[in-house]
């Protein structure tokens, strides 16, 4: 019988089933297993489950295929709908906004607004020290806000949009500490999303401007947002609607 | 909307990765559909390289965890679980087997089933399993190696476990 430097071990066994040897291992093993039933016994057993699992989950879903969800937005998650097709899609902006026509739009800046607007017009105009922490250490100010903000929550990508990542900065505001994220767009146009803890109102989108910029504001259930610019108005909610998208969910990575 | 088409190529392997997780056909189909419609949303977020298959796996993960967490706040009370269960239909010839082995598979402590089929029928390597569940590749082996030996034990073709030979 051979005997190999390196004893055949369970490692060895589980990876000859998948087929996650080497080939010089595998010539070891199968030299093995010439002299040890048990051994060839287990991995022909080991074989037969695998196969059978393949055959079994194909069957059940041979029986019960998977539907894609519906291209139109559905009674189930409508709002969770028009949100993918923001994102998807990056029409999304219209058909939200027009799918409300009748939510009262306010024109006055308040809370959220006014705080945002206050920082955007503060920050945007700096040139050596626009933010705090640059996007190349974006996953260290993800981590940084998230502890400061005491919620999980994602960097938001706006490159569909044609933003990139500034960077972002902590903020006092009136109750808890806020966040301040710039986007910048190849012209050097500057956006700014701030948020933080307190809603302020529901999830519609709200408009408010001041003498040099407007914004959107929106809340979920823990956090209010508000993304200011000098941008045109549609423009500005397209990129609030790819932002809700985007933060709207629980702040997991994916 | 080609995210549309692509997605679609993934709905198999989607649904056997949901009744692995949920162990219900029902609950499988739901968290197929919220998978699908999370992954259109987050479409555009996904980095170049990432294989879809494992970015789609980790998503219904955590929606799956999600989910579990919620429901066992509200310790909702769970309809039948048997009337949900994965089995097959009759019309194959040996169902009554797979049937048998799906209901030890699905017996396996979670840990241990999702490894196994991520290796065995989704033919996800060690490493891509290790990263999918974000745990270290030893942790899949052995994890894969108890489902198998439980498996086998279960089948009735139990060996004794080889540990080192000579």
């Amino acid at each position: 019988m051979t005997r190999p430097i390196d004893p055949i071990s369970e490692d060895d066994l589980i990876g000859y089933v998948d087929n996650a040897l080497t080939s010089e291992r595998r010539a070891l093993v199968d030299a093995h297993l010439l002299g040890d039933d048990a051994a060839r016994r287990r991995i022909d057993a080991d074989l037969v489950i695998a196969r059978d699992l393949r055959r079994a989950f194909d069957g059940l879903v041979a029986a019960s295929p998977a539907t894609m969800p519906a291209q139109k937005p559905t009674t189930r998650q409508p709002i969770a709908w028009a949100a993918s097709l923001a994102a998807a899609l990056f029409v999304g902006g219209i058909i939200g906004w027009q799918s409300h026509p009748d939510a009262p739009v306010a024109i006055v800046a308040q809370g959220i607004a006014d705080e945002a607007l206050a920082a955007h017009r503060t920050f945007v105009v700096e040139v050596a020290h626009p933010v705090e922490v640059t996007a190349d250490d974006k996953g260290h100010l993800a981590t940084w806000l998230s502890n400061r903000l005491g919620r999980s929550f994602i960097v938001p990508d706006l490159r569909v949009a044609g933003l990139e990542l500034v960077g972002g900065r902590l903020l006092p505001s009136p109750s808890d500490p806020a966040a301040q994220l710039m986007y910048e767009d190849q012209k050097g146009q500057r956006l700014t999303l701030y948020l933080r803890r307190g809603k302020d109102g529901d999830p519609e989108f709200r408009f408010a401007q001041s003498a040099t910029a407007q914004a959107f504001y929106w809340s979920d259930t823990e956090f209010g947002y508000a993304l200011a610019g000098s941008l045109p108005r549609e423009r500005l909610l397209e990129i609030a609607h790819l932002l809700q998208a985007q933060l709207s969910d629980d702040g997991t990575p994916i | 909307m080609p995210s549309r088409d692509t997605l679609g190529q993934e709905a198999d392997a989607m649904k056997r990765y949901a009744i692995t997780l949920t162990r219900n056909m029902d609950d499988a189909d739901d968290l197929v559909q919220d998978c699908m419609e999370r992954a259109l949303r987050k479409w555009t977020l996904r980095k170049a390289g990432v294989p879809l298959r494992g970015w789609l796996f980790t998503m219904m993960r955590n929606l799956h965890v999600d989910r579990w967490r919620r429901q066992k706040r509200q310790t909702a009370t769970q309809g039948d679980p048997e009337s949900t269960a994965p089995v097959l239909p009759p019309n194959q010839d040996d169902h009554v087997e797979l049937n048998k082995l799906l209901a030890h598979v699905m017996a396996l402590p979670d840990d241990q089933r999702i490894a196994l089929i991520l290796v065995s029928v989704e033919g996800f390597t060690y490493g891509e399993t290790a990263k999918t569940l974000g745990v270290p590749e030893g942790t899949v082996l052995s994890r894969v190696s108890r489902a198998r030996a439980a498996l086998r034990a279960a089948t009735g073709d139990a060996a004794p476990k080889l540990r080192s030979v000579k």
